[in-house]
Protein backbone atom coordinates (compact mmCIF):
# COMPACT_ATOMS: atom_id res chain seq x y z
CA UNK A 1 0.00 0.00 0.00
CA UNK A 2 1.20 3.19 -0.97
CA UNK A 3 1.54 6.23 1.73
CA UNK A 4 -0.07 8.94 -1.68
CA UNK A 5 -3.33 6.40 -0.94
CA UNK A 6 -3.26 7.34 2.70
CA UNK A 7 -2.72 11.25 2.03
CA UNK A 8 -6.49 11.75 1.10
CA UNK A 9 -7.92 10.12 3.96
CA UNK A 10 -5.18 12.16 6.33
CA UNK A 11 -6.52 15.21 5.01
CA UNK A 12 -10.14 14.78 5.74
CA UNK A 13 -9.81 12.96 8.67
CA UNK A 14 -11.97 14.37 11.58
CA UNK A 15 -10.37 14.39 14.53
CA UNK A 16 -13.14 13.13 17.34
CA UNK A 17 -13.24 15.27 20.64
CA UNK A 18 -14.85 14.05 23.13
CA UNK A 19 -15.12 17.22 25.07
CA UNK A 20 -13.50 20.66 24.71
CA UNK A 21 -10.44 20.68 26.99
CA UNK A 22 -9.45 23.28 29.36
CA UNK A 23 -6.18 24.90 27.34
CA UNK A 24 -5.27 27.14 30.27
CA UNK A 25 -5.98 24.65 33.05
CA UNK A 26 -3.22 22.61 31.12
CA UNK A 27 -0.46 25.16 31.17
CA UNK A 28 -0.99 25.13 35.00
CA UNK A 29 0.28 21.60 35.45
CA UNK A 30 3.89 20.71 35.95
CA UNK A 31 5.22 19.15 32.48
CA UNK A 32 6.52 15.72 32.58
CA UNK A 33 9.52 16.54 30.04
CA UNK A 34 13.04 15.38 31.32
CA UNK A 35 14.44 18.80 30.94
CA UNK A 36 11.40 20.12 33.02
CA UNK A 37 12.35 17.27 35.68
CA UNK A 38 15.98 18.53 35.57
CA UNK A 39 15.06 22.24 35.98
CA UNK A 40 12.97 20.87 38.75
CA UNK A 41 16.22 19.26 40.86
CA UNK A 42 17.81 21.95 40.07
CA UNK A 43 15.70 24.55 42.24
CA UNK A 44 15.26 21.52 44.65
CA UNK A 45 18.69 21.37 45.24
CA UNK A 46 19.39 25.35 45.55
CA UNK A 47 16.90 25.51 48.10
CA UNK A 48 18.68 22.32 50.00
CA UNK A 49 21.87 23.65 49.57
CA UNK A 50 20.32 27.24 50.78
CA UNK A 51 19.02 25.37 54.21
CA UNK A 52 22.24 23.24 54.27
CA UNK A 53 24.23 26.13 54.46
CA UNK A 54 21.94 27.61 57.00
CA UNK A 55 22.27 24.87 59.38
CA UNK A 56 25.78 24.95 59.04
CA UNK A 57 26.63 29.11 59.99
CA UNK A 58 24.26 28.10 63.09
CA UNK A 59 25.93 25.34 64.62
CA UNK A 60 29.50 25.90 63.70
CA UNK A 61 28.94 29.80 64.33
CA UNK A 62 30.08 28.85 67.78
CA UNK A 63 33.62 27.62 66.75
CA UNK A 64 34.74 30.91 64.95
CA UNK A 65 37.24 31.52 67.56
CA UNK A 66 39.57 29.27 66.40
CA UNK A 67 41.60 29.51 62.87
CA UNK A 68 40.67 25.99 61.73
CA UNK A 69 37.08 26.66 62.15
CA UNK A 70 37.14 30.36 60.74
CA UNK A 71 39.22 28.30 57.55
CA UNK A 72 36.57 25.29 57.10
CA UNK A 73 33.66 27.44 57.81
CA UNK A 74 33.97 30.31 55.29
CA UNK A 75 35.19 27.17 52.81
CA UNK A 76 31.78 25.76 53.71
CA UNK A 77 30.04 28.81 53.28
CA UNK A 78 31.71 29.85 50.03
CA UNK A 79 31.70 26.57 48.33
CA UNK A 80 27.73 26.82 49.17
CA UNK A 81 27.66 30.15 47.15
CA UNK A 82 29.27 28.80 44.24
CA UNK A 83 27.44 25.90 44.27
CA UNK A 84 24.14 28.01 44.21
CA UNK A 85 25.57 30.08 41.74
CA UNK A 86 26.55 27.48 39.45
CA UNK A 87 22.77 25.46 39.55
CA UNK A 88 21.42 28.46 38.91
CA UNK A 89 23.47 29.80 35.85
CA UNK A 90 22.22 26.01 34.92
CA UNK A 91 19.15 26.57 35.81
CA UNK A 92 18.92 29.61 33.48
CA UNK A 93 20.86 27.89 30.96
CA UNK A 94 18.03 24.62 30.79
CA UNK A 95 15.01 27.20 31.29
CA UNK A 96 16.31 28.32 28.26
CA UNK A 97 16.51 24.98 26.57
CA UNK A 98 13.33 23.95 27.52
CA UNK A 99 11.49 26.43 25.06
CA UNK A 100 10.65 24.44 22.00
CA UNK A 101 10.33 26.42 19.12
CA UNK A 102 13.87 25.79 17.29
CA UNK A 103 13.86 24.09 14.08
CA UNK A 104 13.57 20.07 14.99
CA UNK A 105 16.92 19.20 14.36
CA UNK A 106 18.86 22.38 15.44
CA UNK A 107 16.54 21.98 18.90
CA UNK A 108 17.42 18.24 19.67
CA UNK A 109 20.99 18.63 18.98
CA UNK A 110 21.38 21.78 21.91
CA UNK A 111 19.33 19.24 23.84
CA UNK A 112 21.59 16.51 23.74
CA UNK A 113 24.62 18.68 23.84
CA UNK A 114 22.95 19.96 27.45
CA UNK A 115 21.55 17.04 29.20
CA UNK A 116 25.09 15.42 27.89
CA UNK A 117 27.06 18.13 29.71
CA UNK A 118 24.73 18.67 32.38
CA UNK A 119 24.96 15.28 33.60
CA UNK A 120 28.87 15.41 32.94
CA UNK A 121 29.04 18.60 35.31
CA UNK A 122 26.89 17.20 38.49
CA UNK A 123 28.98 14.13 38.56
CA UNK A 124 31.94 15.80 38.25
CA UNK A 125 31.15 18.69 40.90
CA UNK A 126 29.78 16.74 43.16
CA UNK A 127 32.75 14.68 43.52
CA UNK A 128 35.12 17.37 43.62
CA UNK A 129 33.00 19.19 46.48
CA UNK A 130 32.98 16.31 48.62
CA UNK A 131 36.85 15.49 47.73
CA UNK A 132 37.63 19.18 48.62
CA UNK A 133 35.62 18.81 51.80
CA UNK A 134 37.55 15.48 52.83
CA UNK A 135 40.71 17.36 51.51
CA UNK A 136 40.19 20.38 54.50
CA UNK A 137 38.76 17.95 57.13
CA UNK A 138 41.65 15.94 57.23
CA UNK A 139 44.84 18.30 57.08
CA UNK A 140 43.64 20.96 59.10
CA UNK A 141 44.15 19.77 62.09
CA UNK A 142 47.54 19.25 60.97
CA UNK A 143 48.29 22.48 61.60
CA UNK A 144 45.64 23.51 63.81
CA UNK A 145 43.71 22.56 66.75
CA UNK A 146 40.31 22.06 66.05
CA UNK A 147 36.93 21.54 68.06
CA UNK A 148 35.12 20.95 65.62
CA UNK A 149 36.88 18.12 63.92
CA UNK A 150 38.44 16.29 67.12
CA UNK A 151 35.48 13.70 67.65
CA UNK A 152 36.16 12.51 63.91
CA UNK A 153 39.98 12.69 63.67
CA UNK A 154 40.20 10.75 67.19
CA UNK A 155 38.71 7.75 64.60
CA UNK A 156 41.71 5.83 63.51
CA UNK A 157 43.04 6.93 59.76
CA UNK A 158 42.36 3.48 58.12
CA UNK A 159 38.50 3.59 59.21
CA UNK A 160 38.07 7.01 58.29
CA UNK A 161 40.05 6.22 54.80
CA UNK A 162 37.52 3.33 54.39
CA UNK A 163 34.77 5.15 55.19
CA UNK A 164 35.75 7.59 52.68
CA UNK A 165 36.70 5.14 49.86
CA UNK A 166 33.16 3.82 50.50
CA UNK A 167 31.44 6.64 50.18
CA UNK A 168 33.19 7.19 47.06
CA UNK A 169 32.08 3.64 45.65
CA UNK A 170 28.44 3.71 46.79
CA UNK A 171 28.01 7.24 45.05
CA UNK A 172 29.79 6.11 42.15
CA UNK A 173 27.58 2.75 41.17
CA UNK A 174 24.39 4.76 42.64
CA UNK A 175 24.61 7.63 41.09
CA UNK A 176 25.60 5.48 37.24
CA UNK A 177 22.46 3.71 37.99
CA UNK A 178 20.16 6.41 38.86
CA UNK A 179 21.61 8.55 35.43
CA UNK A 180 21.13 5.67 33.52
CA UNK A 181 17.52 4.64 34.36
CA UNK A 182 16.29 8.53 34.84
CA UNK A 183 18.14 10.01 31.40
CA UNK A 184 20.69 7.29 30.14
CA UNK A 185 18.15 5.43 28.00
CA UNK A 186 16.14 8.56 27.02
CA UNK A 187 19.70 10.39 25.86
CA UNK A 188 20.70 7.00 23.72
CA UNK A 189 17.66 7.64 22.00
CA UNK A 190 17.92 10.60 21.31
CA UNK A 191 21.36 10.14 20.17
CA UNK A 192 20.05 7.79 17.84
CA UNK A 193 17.67 10.23 15.80
CA UNK A 194 20.41 13.18 15.57
CA UNK A 195 22.73 10.67 13.71
CA UNK A 196 20.02 9.55 11.22
CA UNK A 197 19.59 13.51 10.91
CA UNK B 1 3.56 37.45 34.05
CA UNK B 2 1.64 37.25 30.96
CA UNK B 3 -1.72 39.08 31.00
CA UNK B 4 -5.34 38.38 30.13
CA UNK B 5 -5.33 39.93 26.94
CA UNK B 6 -2.05 37.12 26.00
CA UNK B 7 -4.16 34.04 28.01
CA UNK B 8 -7.63 34.82 25.62
CA UNK B 9 -4.86 34.83 21.99
CA UNK B 10 -3.34 32.11 23.44
CA UNK B 11 -6.85 30.19 23.79
CA UNK B 12 -8.03 31.03 20.39
CA UNK B 13 -5.08 30.02 18.67
CA UNK B 14 -4.61 27.08 19.92
CA UNK B 15 -8.48 25.96 19.78
CA UNK B 16 -8.46 26.96 16.35
CA UNK B 17 -5.23 24.59 15.87
CA UNK B 18 -6.14 22.10 17.76
CA UNK B 19 -6.67 19.35 15.45
CA UNK B 20 -2.92 19.53 14.19
CA UNK B 21 -1.88 18.95 18.03
CA UNK B 22 -4.17 16.03 17.85
CA UNK B 23 -2.95 14.62 14.79
CA UNK B 24 0.56 14.63 16.37
CA UNK B 25 -0.86 13.13 18.93
CA UNK B 26 -1.89 10.01 16.97
CA UNK B 27 1.41 10.01 15.91
CA UNK B 28 3.54 9.84 18.09
CA UNK B 29 1.29 8.04 21.21
CA UNK B 30 -0.43 4.84 21.22
CA UNK B 31 -2.79 4.92 24.15
CA UNK B 32 -5.25 7.14 24.77
CA UNK B 33 -3.75 7.71 27.82
CA UNK B 34 -0.45 8.20 26.44
CA UNK B 35 -2.42 10.80 23.51
CA UNK B 36 -3.93 12.41 26.43
CA UNK B 37 -0.69 12.93 28.43
CA UNK B 38 1.00 14.15 24.99
CA UNK B 39 -1.87 16.89 24.23
CA UNK B 40 -1.09 18.16 27.98
CA UNK B 41 2.64 18.61 27.36
CA UNK B 42 2.38 20.20 24.26
CA UNK B 43 0.16 22.41 25.36
CA UNK B 44 2.15 23.25 28.01
CA UNK B 45 5.46 23.95 26.14
CA UNK B 46 3.30 25.70 23.59
CA UNK B 47 1.98 28.39 26.36
CA UNK B 48 5.93 28.61 27.58
CA UNK B 49 7.35 29.38 24.31
CA UNK B 50 4.09 31.61 23.47
CA UNK B 51 6.06 34.87 24.14
CA UNK B 52 9.05 34.44 21.65
CA UNK B 53 6.28 33.97 18.80
CA UNK B 54 7.31 36.74 16.73
CA UNK B 55 5.04 36.41 13.89
CA UNK B 56 7.89 35.92 11.56
CA UNK B 57 6.72 32.02 10.36
CA UNK B 58 3.07 31.15 10.48
CA UNK B 59 1.67 30.27 13.22
CA UNK B 60 0.68 26.46 12.48
CA UNK B 61 4.29 26.07 11.45
CA UNK B 62 5.57 27.50 14.57
CA UNK B 63 2.95 25.14 16.08
CA UNK B 64 4.44 21.99 14.23
CA UNK B 65 7.98 22.65 15.57
CA UNK B 66 7.04 22.46 19.70
CA UNK B 67 5.04 19.85 18.78
CA UNK B 68 6.98 17.82 17.39
CA UNK B 69 9.98 18.79 19.54
CA UNK B 70 8.07 18.20 22.45
CA UNK B 71 6.87 14.54 21.29
CA UNK B 72 10.12 13.90 20.14
CA UNK B 73 11.87 15.02 23.84
CA UNK B 74 9.36 15.61 25.98
CA UNK B 75 8.65 12.37 27.21
CA UNK B 76 10.22 9.31 27.66
CA UNK B 77 8.91 6.46 24.89
CA UNK B 78 7.06 3.76 25.61
CA UNK B 79 8.00 0.80 24.00
CA UNK B 80 4.31 -0.93 22.72
CA UNK B 81 2.90 -0.11 19.56
CA UNK B 82 -0.29 -0.79 17.87
CA UNK B 83 -1.59 -4.58 18.23
CA UNK B 84 -5.24 -3.84 17.93
CA UNK B 85 -6.92 -0.65 16.61
CA UNK B 86 -10.08 0.50 17.20
CA UNK B 87 -12.22 1.97 14.52
CA UNK B 88 -12.65 5.59 15.65
CA UNK B 89 -8.40 5.54 14.45
CA UNK B 90 -9.52 4.79 11.21
CA UNK B 91 -10.14 8.04 8.87
CA UNK B 92 -13.70 8.59 9.70
CA UNK B 93 -14.66 9.00 5.95
CA UNK B 94 -13.42 5.73 5.53
CA UNK B 95 -15.95 4.34 7.93
CA UNK B 96 -18.48 3.00 5.11
CA UNK B 97 -15.72 1.08 3.35
CA UNK B 98 -14.55 -0.41 6.49
CA UNK B 99 -14.68 -4.04 5.39
CA UNK B 100 -13.14 -3.74 2.52
CA UNK B 101 -9.90 -1.33 3.44
CA UNK B 102 -9.88 -1.95 6.52
CA UNK B 103 -6.73 -4.33 6.81
CA UNK B 104 -4.85 -2.21 4.35
CA UNK B 105 -5.24 0.91 6.81
CA UNK B 106 -4.27 -0.88 9.97
CA UNK B 107 -0.99 -1.93 8.39
CA UNK B 108 0.11 1.31 6.78
CA UNK B 109 -0.69 2.56 10.66
CA UNK B 110 1.46 -0.35 12.21
CA UNK B 111 4.19 0.09 9.33
CA UNK B 112 4.16 4.18 10.22
CA UNK B 113 4.52 3.15 13.89
CA UNK B 114 7.94 1.31 12.98
CA UNK B 115 9.41 4.31 11.98
CA UNK B 116 11.79 6.32 13.67
CA UNK B 117 10.50 9.52 15.67
CA UNK B 118 11.74 12.26 12.78
CA UNK B 119 10.59 9.52 10.01
CA UNK B 120 7.48 9.65 11.75
CA UNK B 121 7.59 13.64 11.50
CA UNK B 122 8.45 13.55 7.86
CA UNK B 123 5.35 11.30 7.07
CA UNK B 124 3.00 13.08 8.99
CA UNK B 125 4.05 16.67 7.25
CA UNK B 126 3.92 14.86 3.87
CA UNK B 127 0.48 13.95 4.85
CA UNK B 128 -0.62 17.32 5.52
CA UNK B 129 0.62 17.91 2.25
CA UNK B 130 3.30 20.38 3.51
CA UNK B 131 5.77 21.47 1.15
CA UNK B 132 9.70 20.49 1.04
CA UNK B 133 10.58 24.15 2.21
CA UNK B 134 8.16 24.13 5.12
CA UNK B 135 9.44 21.16 5.85
CA UNK B 136 13.00 22.09 6.18
CA UNK B 137 11.89 25.39 8.11
CA UNK B 138 10.11 22.99 10.45
CA UNK B 139 12.68 20.10 10.96
CA UNK B 140 15.77 21.94 10.29
CA UNK B 141 16.87 19.15 7.44
CA UNK B 142 17.94 20.44 4.17
CA UNK B 143 15.04 20.32 1.02
CA UNK B 144 17.62 17.52 -0.47
CA UNK B 145 17.86 15.52 2.61
CA UNK B 146 14.27 15.53 3.09
CA UNK B 147 13.58 14.20 -0.75
CA UNK B 148 15.78 11.54 0.06
CA UNK B 149 14.33 10.42 3.24
CA UNK B 150 11.10 10.37 2.22
CA UNK B 151 11.83 8.34 -1.15
CA UNK B 152 13.56 5.62 1.81
CA UNK B 153 10.52 6.31 3.86
CA UNK B 154 8.42 5.18 1.15
CA UNK B 155 10.36 2.34 0.24
CA UNK B 156 10.43 0.95 3.70
CA UNK B 157 6.34 1.71 4.03
CA UNK B 158 6.31 -0.45 0.70
CA UNK B 159 8.16 -3.18 2.38
CA UNK B 160 6.67 -3.60 5.41
CA UNK B 161 3.14 -3.42 3.46
CA UNK B 162 3.80 -5.34 0.36
CA UNK B 163 1.96 -8.51 2.24
CA UNK B 164 -1.40 -6.69 2.11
Amino acid sequence: MELDDLKQAWKHEHVIQKQTPDIMEMTHQKSKAPISSLKRSMERQMKAIAVLMTCIIIVNGRYLETTPGYILFFTLVAFGFAVIAALFINYRFTKKIETMNSPVKHKLHDYVNMLEGRLKWQYFVARLVVLILILLVELLPLFYESKMLNTWNSVSPVIRFSAYSVYFLIIYFISKKVKQNKYGQHLDHLKELLKDM
Amino acid sequence: MPGKETEKEFERKISEHQALIHKVCKVYAFTEADRKDLFQEIVIHLWKAFPHFKGISQFSTWMYRVAINTAITGLRKQKNFIRSYEPAMLPSHHADEIVHDEERWHQLYIAINKLNDIEKAIVMLYLEDHSYEEMENILGISNGALRVKMTRIKEKLRQLTKNY
